[in-house]
């Protein structure tokens, strides 16, 4: 078996962008009257006392992660996990409610996920609609569809803000505190480590990401490999909504706000793991940490959870300037 | 319903999706593609709140919008020009960033999680059935200007060559680095403005919903356009029709389930739109790829 390389380069790049967001977000602390230092510390000290919770939250952002990484292995910019994980929780709460079995629910998220991301696939690969427009128009369609289809069909009678909830055979358990969602999440990553690296599939799919001209003459069908990398992420997105409703929540409410956001969590989550499912995990969990500890840094400074998200931007907008990064090691040696 | 209502309703609609439109095509016809219009909806449609809550006065307001969409343009032309970065990812980064910075703000100034209070009443210019903003008049002059500058004049002659063919205007002594910051910059005031608009005029208060995927529906406009102003006018219209359209169905159908499907319209209308007109449409060659002399 092939030895997996540590990308050191790509690792830097990350670890700086980290720093940066740290370090613009503690700014912004400081802006607002408040310590940097105390806010972090707080968010850190909260976070690594609850292991189960930074595991439960890393487990859908690790699948919608995945999601945005198959799509961006064949360069097609996919922002569609948020719907994606939306349609997967609304297939697996419907079926794991008819049939009460845990497997038929998950796959049910599987195959929604994996038709919504084909709509987008499709609209690229055949009529050559720029994605981040189809994906983004998908997510607020697939948003009304599920406040409707809830509200009417799948709403709770004592409580009609929510749906009825997942039985108790359909869950996915826990051990003690720990989430088996999280090990069916890193399973899929797994499962798409070896699809990219170590299949005729995966190899095509990353030859059309990197050179797609060369793979065409290569004799890659650019169009299926579009297709089938957007399916492949529909996967990966279903089942983020399937593990929130079938391992978490076991509803869905109506704003949503069991998951709003968290297919968009997934693309930071995804960057920050330069785009291959086993660093994703690492991560992802990262991101656990950071969410988590949110709730801590609030009740310690007063600041809301959503600082954050303002942290995560700093970082993806830092990650996205690698070649200042270069400049600043160059610098640091 | 009166349809003078209902148009005027639509003309209300189209002006930030239009704006933000005109700016995005002068971005990308020089080369530069900025999918961060939502993020700056947000921050400029924010702080144009705080501005004109502070001193009272609409026309600071609507220059500090003006003033962040220029700020943001910056960053956005610093990451992708000089330094030759990742453009849709720095657009993904601004985007998320003011996602969680508007809350940060909202508490730290108002101790809201989701707006600020009502901003000082705009002038409009009263007409039968209702009232015309200022804005609108503004985007209509915006996008016929936008077209002069870009088809009838040498500097956009020179900017589209940019967005072309970078490495021919170089040659040409084009200094390509110039031409594409002064776009992205320009662009992103614009849709500054376009965010000042909707909170100083449209909404009148700040929420942080208040986007609700405008940028995009933004940014399929220009696709639809065919990245030309004056049909982005029309683009503008069209959107704008189909927000009026489920506003208006929403008013009519009480019924709590079925108000969420008509709230899809403007959505699937815009990718319905897109798809027929994706295949008439051509992008600039060199859109969305960093330029280096080496």
């Amino acid at each position: 078996m092939r030895k997996i390389e540590i990308p050191w380069e790509s690792f830097a790049v990350s670890l700086i962008s980290l720093l940066i967001g740290f370090l613009v977000g503690g700014i912004i602390l400081a802006a607002v009257g408040v310590n940097p230092l105390r806010a972090y510390a707080a968010m850190f000290h909260w976070a690594l006392r609850r292991p189960g919770a930074i595991f439960q939250r890393a487990t859908p952002i690790l699948l919608t992660a995945l999601s945005f990484a198959v799509a961006a292995r064949a360069n097609i910019f996919n922002i569609g996990a948020e719907g994606q994980m939306y349609l997967g929780a609304l297939a697996s709460l419907y079926v794991a409610v008819k049939s009460g079995s845990a497997l038929l629910g998950a796959l049910a998220g599987l195959v929604a996920g994996m038709g919504y991301a084909s709509i987008a696939g499709f609209l690229k690969s055949h009529r050559g609609v720029n994605e981040v427009i189809s994906t983004i128009m998908l997510n607020w369609i697939a948003f009304f569809f599920l406040d409707y289809s809830i509200s009417r069909y799948l709403a709770d009678p004592s409580r009609p803000w929510r749906s009825v909830k997942v039985p108790v055979g359909a869950r996915i358990p826990y051990v003690g505190s720990f989430p088996l969602s999280f090990v069916v999440a890193v399973i899929v990553s797994i499962a798409m480590y070896f699809l990219l690296w170590r299949t005729s599939l995966g190899y095509d799919i990353r030859a059309v990401g990197l050179k797609p001209k060369a793979a065409r003459y290569g004799g890659a069908d650019v169009k299926k490999i579009t297709l089938l990398s957007m399916s492949l992420a529909g996967v990966a997105g279903g089942l983020a909504g399937s593990m929130i409703v079938q391992g978490q929540s076991y509803y869905i409410d109506i704003p949503l706000s069991v998951m709003y956001g968290m297919g968009f969590d997934g693309i930071g989550v995804s960057l920050i793991g330069r785009n291959h499912p086993l660093a994703i995990v690492v991560s992802a969990l990262f991101f656990g940490v950071l969410m988590v500890g949110s709730h801590g840094m609030q009740l310690a400074v007063g600041v809301p959870r959503e600082m954050v998200t303002a942290v995560i931007g700093i970082i993806i907008i830092a990650l996205a300037m690698p070649e200042a990064i270069r400049m600043i090691r160059r610098r640091l040696r | 319903m009166n349809p003078t209502i209902f148009l005027l309703s639509a003309a209300r609609a189209m002006v930030p999706i239009t704006l933000a439109a005109i700016g995005e095509i002068i971005t990308e016809r020089a080369g530069v593609v900025n999918i961060g219009l939502e993020g700056i909806l947000l921050l400029s449609g924010l702080f144009s709140a705080v501005v004109s809550l502070a001193t009272n006065s609409i026309l600071l307001g609507v220059l500090t919008g003006v003033f962040v969409g220029l700020a943001i343009g910056a960053l956005h032309a610093l990451i992708s020009v000089t330094l030759r970065g990742n453009q849709i990812v720095s657009g993904v980064g601004i985007n998320t960033f003011a996602l969680g910075f508007v809350v940060v703000v909202l508490i730290s100034l108002y101790g809201s999680y989701g707006q600020t209070p009502e901003t000082p009443p705009i002038p409009r210019i009263p007409v039968a059935g209702g009232s015309i903003s200022y804005f609108f008049i503004a985007t209509l002059i915006i996008g016929a200007l936008a077209w002069w500058a870009l088809f009838r004049t040498k500097w956009g002659l020179r900017l589209r060559a940019v967005g072309e063919n970078p490495t021919a205007a170089d040659a040409m002594g084009i200094n390509v680095f110039r031409i594409r910051i002064i776009a992205t910059v320009l662009g992103a005031m614009l849709t500054g403005l376009a965010g000042a608009y909707l909170v100083l005029d449209y909404v009148g208060y700040f929420t942080k919903h208040i986007s609700a995927g405008r940028g995009f529906i933004a940014l399929a406009n220009v696709v639809f356009s065919n990245w030309n102003p004056l049909i982005a006018l029309l683009g503008g219209f069209l959107f704008g029709f189909f927000e009026a359209l489920a506003i208006y169905l929403q008013i009519i159908y009480l019924s709590p389930s079925h108000q969420y499907v008509l709230k899809m319209i403007p959505y699937i209308a815009t990718l319905v739109i897109v798809s027929i007109a994706m295949k008439r449409v051509r992008p600039p060659a060199a859109l969305g790829k960093p330029y280096s002399r080496e």
